[in-house]
């Protein structure tokens, strides 16, 4: 393991984790009792708001997917089970028992697969308008074909924001560009068809051990709370928490209210 | 030299406000099939089919066919069943299906044993092509275009192993796995029909076809002038780099020709054709055009870097020729810069797209015929030491 520091302000640290020969990038800060934040699609591997307030409770792990960024490894991932394989590999490699772990989109689906696969490594689970349910009759924009703008507006409340242009944008820079292409070919891998889901995965959830909380931007355009309230209803005890005046994306557009609701449920 | 007259029987009904773009993005996966009509269209296939079997008695070398899904740019969804329809209804000519889209298929066996059908009632007039498909059918079909390179090759494989290799014999990839390959009938060509592979932005593919045990044709579609020279040169240095001299058979040029008794009556004639072709058959979303990891991202950011080459509804007819992506003019005009072109480029097969767009059926026959009589056999005398050097030797 490699480390280093990358930000002054907000001070994490970055470690190379090698997995099976594969580096793989990890944004570390904070401590307290581990948590793993996995990302989504749009591959928020960068020191955020969210995660310097969820670093004052927890000592928080952002790890960057293989194809996303700088990470390798993609040429082992077909399906979302190999991600969850993968990222049951890099709680070992790390050393991470038992840990929260918490998903955005495409990290909730993962975050889901690896509670199914691995009950006992997870402590507590967030799924944060998690991908990986299929909601009959329930239509889901086709991202993939979605032009940048469109995807901006899919995704995120408020899509003229900064916040939305420093993701999504149609004059994006070199390595915005790179970030964009690498997100949208990885996500298509595991998830162009079936679309966003794994057809097994409503009827695996019951293999969930860890306490869940379910949390849902109240204005998702891209997957609707109806995948929230399934995932509630298909896992036991779990319970559904609407983030108010969010988008697909409640950590980055209400950090706050999204840290709080999580901090919350993971002290309880 | 070689001529195969290109045909791609286009939907050219289109809805009258189709020049709007906010209400119709794409001639393609989202324009709805409802302006489709079975009426018109018994008449269209049978029309079309009229234009290609015509090919042979003007003298071509052979006609192609080739695979679109879902879409009014071409409505040959199964390019196998065009070939099976020719070769009843001609005696001489070979057909060239370019190609069977392999990653669209779930099997690539089914093509096998089509092609190798088809080869064998033709009397080996068969010329297989394969292709990856065009983005845009990768949502039409539902196919992961992340794994297209991958099922392309794979696919590849076991088809030419099925066609040369004594079943019954295993075959084990990644996407396909047979317990017993045992391919019947067997391709009557020995050891296969010719391959042939239309490309579009990718030098490795050109790299693939150029490598010794394939020597596979490589045929550029729809470039201006200076991306076919930068790919046939790329072939060339790849087969320099296997440590052989390519035929110039092993490079051929699909574009638009028409031809007429003045440039001026040329374009009057040709440009809204062309323009039907570029503008409306070819309007694509950007986005389903390049799905995700149907190009890998370095070559994804070299394509965007000479995006602006693409944008065909910028440019008019003129512009369109003058680049190279159709050729319209006279005898004289089109003899001179195909002499031009193939002197420059070294390339043996000639692939005009004789009917585009929108064109009536009495134009592309006048097209056809003032090709294959003024255009064609000039050519084949001008360029009969190529045919004497390489192609008998072949």
């Amino acid at each position: 393991m490699v480390s280093g520091r990358i930000d002054a302000d907000m001070a994490p640290q970055q470690d190379l984790v090698e997995v099976r020969g594969a580096r793989v990038r990890v944004l570390r800060a904070g401590s307290g009792d581990p948590l793993v934040y996995l990302h989504s699609l749009l591959g928020e591997v960068r020191w955020l708001p969210f995660f310097e307030l969820l670093s004052r409770h927890f000592t928080v792990y952002v790890p960057e997917n293989p194809g996303f960024g700088s990470s390798a490894g993609l040429e082992r991932i077909d399906t979302v089970h190999d991600l969850a394989f993968h990222y049951a590999d890099l709680l070992d490699e790390m050393g991470l028992e038992r840990p929260h772990v918490a998903g955005l989109s495409l990290g909730g689906w993962i975050a889901a697969e690896l509670a199914v696969h691995y009950p006992h490594r997870v402590r507590k689970l967030v799924l944060i308008d998690a991908m990986g349910l299929n909601v009959a009759g329930d239509f889901t924009p086709d991202i993939f074909a979605a032009s940048p703008a469109e995807t901006g507006s899919l995704l995120f409340k408020d899509n003229d924001s900064e916040l939305a242009h420093s993701f999504v944008s149609d004059t994006p820079s070199p390595e915005m560009l790179d970030l964009m292409l690498a997100s949208r070919q990885t996500l298509a891998r595991v998830a162009w068809n079936p679309y966003l889901h794994d057809p097994k995965l409503q009827d695996r959830l019951y293999r969930v051990k860890a306490p869940t909380l379910i949390l849902w931007g109240e204005a998702d355009q891209f997957l609707s709370t109806k995948h929230g309230r399934l995932y509630e209803q298909r896992i036991e005890g779990a319970k559904l928490t609407i983030v108010k005046g969010s988008g697909h994306l409640p950590p980055l557009e209400k950090p706050e209210e999204t840290a709080r609701h999580i901090c919350e449920f993971l002290k309880a | 030299m070689k001529f195969y007259f290109f045909h791609l029987m286009p939907w050219p009904d289109l809805p009258a406000d189709f020049d709007d773009k906010s209400k119709h993005p794409s001639a393609w996966v989202t324009l709805s099939n409802r302006y489709y009509d079975p009426e018109k269209g018994h008449l269209l296939y049978n029309r079309y089919l009229d234009e290609l079997e015509y090919a042979e008695k003007l003298g071509f070398d052979g006609v192609c066919v080739n695979e679109h899904h879902q879409n009014a740019y071409g409505t040959m969804p199964a390019p196998n069943i065009m070939a099976a329809t020719l070769i009843r209804r001609t005696n001489r000519m070979k057909i060239a299906i370019v190609g069977n889209g392999l990653p669209l298929r779930d099997h690539p066996l089914r093509v096998a044993e089509e092609v190798a059908m088809l080869d064998v009632i033709s009397g080996g007039r068969i010329i297989s092509g394969f292709v990856r498909g065009i983005g845009d059918e990768y949502y039409s079909m539902g196919i992961n275009p992340t794994f297209s390179q991958e099922r392309f090759k794979e696919a590849h494989d076991l088809i030419i192993q099925s066609w040369t290799k004594s079943g019954p014999f295993p075959f084990e990839g990644k996407h396909y796995r047979v317990r017993y390959v045992n391919v019947w009938p067997r391709p009557l060509q020995k050891p296969h029909p010719p391959i042939w592979i239309p490309g579009f932005g990718s030098k490795e593919t050109v790299e693939w076809c150029a490598e010794p045990s394939r020597k596979y044709a490589y045929l550029a579609v729809f470039m201006p002038d200076h991306l076919v020279k930068w790919f046939f040169d790329a072939y060339r240095d790849a087969a320099h780099g296997f440590g052989y001299e390519p035929s110039p058979y092993q490079m051929g040029h699909l574009f638009p020709i028409y031809v007429a008794k003045t440039d001026k009556q040329a374009f009057e004639e040709a440009g809204q054709h062309v323009l039907w072709l570029y503008h409306k058959g070819l309007r694509h979303k950007w986005e389903m055009f390049f799905p995700p990891g149907y190009t890998s991202v370095p070559s994804m950011r070299r394509i965007m870097s000479f995006a602006h080459e693409l944008n065909w509804e910028a440019m008019d007819v003129k512009e369109l020729n003058d680049r190279g992506y159709c050729l319209i003019g006279s005898v004289e005009t089109v003899r001179e810069r195909l002499v031009k072109y193939i002197r420059d480029l070294n390339f043996g097969l000639l692939l005009p797209l004789l009917h585009f767009g929108d064109m009536p059926h009495d134009r592309t026959f006048k097209n056809m015929e003032l090709f294959a009589s003024d255009v064609m056999p000039f050519l084949k005398r001008e360029f009969k030491a190529m045919e004497d050097k390489w192609f008998q030797a072949a």
